[in-house]
């Protein structure tokens, strides 16, 4: 029995995963903070919008913009947040990388409540789990030092992909569950105003005048949140998961809140195992080839 | 290795038992406090996981996008009142009094503030207070009140964009006048 749950929780998994996980999510930290860097200053430096004493009338929680909020702490802050995700994306101490993002996360969030979107809070649950994962053992600088001490590993324990797996199965439940009361989206209509409204980066009246695609967008949208999570964990109808959820999250990616839709994209790698990264290698060292970038596509294996 | 990890026995076994606890710990945390406050449950899961959510920062709600949005565009802007009814539009980005950035943040921030939830009403009592002070620095004079005017352009029914592609009518909201704290002086 005791065998069964620590075998749930540590049975090795392909460490290449763990790798696509770690590097999709630098890239969005990286774009995080690069669609953060113009209003830092308004948004997170004393001179700005927010002042500290109403975020800290919420209790229990920590931010570094509760000790200093000078324009030199944010800017500073920002920079090593540039770096950190840079350092995440080729694997250089990975989780110490993992570490300051998540503290950075939580620092802005904890000040600027009202400023945040659901991809801050997938960032948040997200560096906390790569911060205590095995996630330099493959693609990764780290992996040379992490060979030197134990020798190379292929396979490592998998709780944080178990982790990160069931928060995207909560909020893909979740979101169906409050979408599925509202008029709207039961009527079939939402999108429509999606694409009209101020979240919108081309607002545009076009699909009103089609009410049965913008019917079966509205509802398709509602389908697919319900099924992906389902569809992912299956690996024969993980295929079908990736394309319809890629599908459903390249065109929220139209609207501003496109960060909510890279973050969750990322996490599909954590779904993948040995089997699917081969079938991905061999499709890219393809395309690659083609291209003529023979040397890079032979390193992906 | 790893396959070894979970065969392990002693000490290091007993802290796989341990890590384990913690994990599932962590999924209850993140998965049972989303159930609603008015079910059964009440909100005692939101009560027992609340303080371990907020300590680690993985609290947070999975209500995106859960109805329509009502605007096709929105600006915010202040009108500051002196004493003795001088009075200014001015943009809400501070520290410049700069026009409203369309930056989603921005405009999330500034749709919190200008209508309130319990949460973020603490928010705009301490926005109003900032604007407050640099006025103050920026104008050398004190401000006595600020109005917050939300003007807009409010999505109209889907149909009738339909008929004649206009998304949205105008529609201008005034929240305030909120009063600055200790006004030098007496009332305008």
């Amino acid at each position: 029995m005791i065998d069964a749950w620590l075998k749930f929780w540590f049975r090795g998994e392909d460490a290449r995963a763990y790798a696509l996980l770690r590097i999709a999510l630098g890239i969005v930290c990286l774009i995080n903070v690069i669609d953060l860097a113009p209003i830092a200053n308004s948004l997170l430096s004393s001179k700005g919008i927010i002042d500290p004493e109403a975020a800290n009338s919420w209790p229990n929680t920590f931010s570094l913009f509760f000790v200093s909020q000078d324009s030199s702490v944010v800017y500073a802050m920002l920079g090593l947040a540039f770096i950190a995700s840079c350092a995440l994306i080729v694997g250089f101490a990975s989780q110490l990388a993992a570490a300051v993002l998540y503290f950075w996360t939580c620092s802005y969030s904890h000040l600027a409540l009202p400023a945040l979107g659901g991809y801050d809070t997938m960032l948040r649950l997200l560096t906390i789990i790569l911060m205590v994962s095995p996630i330099g053992h493959a693609w990764a600088i780290d992996a040379r030092w992490w060979r030197k001490i134990s020798g190379a590993k292929r396979q490592v324990p998998r709780y944080g992909l178990v982790l990160v797996r069931w928060q995207i199965l909560v909020i893909y439940v979740l979101s169906f569950w409050n979408k599925s009361p509202d008029t709207y989206w039961r009527a079939g209509e939402s999108v429509a105003y999606f694409l009209m409204s101020n979240f919108a980066w081309f607002p545009s009246p076009w699909l009103t005048k089609m009410p049965i695609l913008n019917t079966l967008l509205s509802w398709g949208t509602l389908i697919i949140e319900l099924g992906v999570p389902f569809l992912l964990y299956n690996k024969r109808l993980r295929p079908l998961g990736f394309v319809l959820g890629w599908g459903l999250h390249l065109g929220i990616a139209v609207t501003k809140v496109y960060l909510f839709s890279l973050v969750i994209m990322a996490c599909y790698a954590a779904f993948l195992d040995g089997d699917d990264i081969d079938k991905l290698c061999k499709i890219s060292q393809r395309i690659m080839a083609r291209l003529g970038i023979r040397r890079f596509a032979l390193k992906l294996n | 290795m790893a396959q070894e990890l979970w065969h392990s026995r002693g000490i290091k076994r007993f802290g796989l038992l341990v890590a384990t606890m913690v994990f599932s710990w962590h999924i209850a945390a993140i998965t049972l406090p989303q159930m609603p406050r008015n079910s059964g449950f009440g909100s005692a899961p939101h009560d027992f996981f609340g303080p371990y959510l907020r300590r680690t920062g993985t609290w947070g709600a999975w209500e995106m996008f859960t109805t329509i949005p009502y605007y096709h565009y929105l600006t915010v802007e202040l009108l500051v009142k002196e004493m003795g009814n001088t009075e200014q539009t001015l943009g809400v980005m501070l520290p410049e009094f700069s026009e409203m950035s369309q930056h989603i943040r921005v405009m999330l921030y500034f749709l919190r503030v200008v209508w309130p939830d319990s949460l973020t009403q603490v928010y705009r009592d301490t926005y109003i207070q900032k604007v407050c002070n640099t006025y103050q620095e920026k104008f050398g004079r004190p401000a006595f009140s600020v109005t917050l005017i939300a003007k807009s352009l409010r999505l109209r029914r889907a149909t009738d964009t339909a008929k004649d592609g206009v998304m949205g009518e105008r529609q201008t909201y005034e929240k305030g006048p909120f009063r600055c704290k200790e006004p030098q002086g007496g009332t305008p």
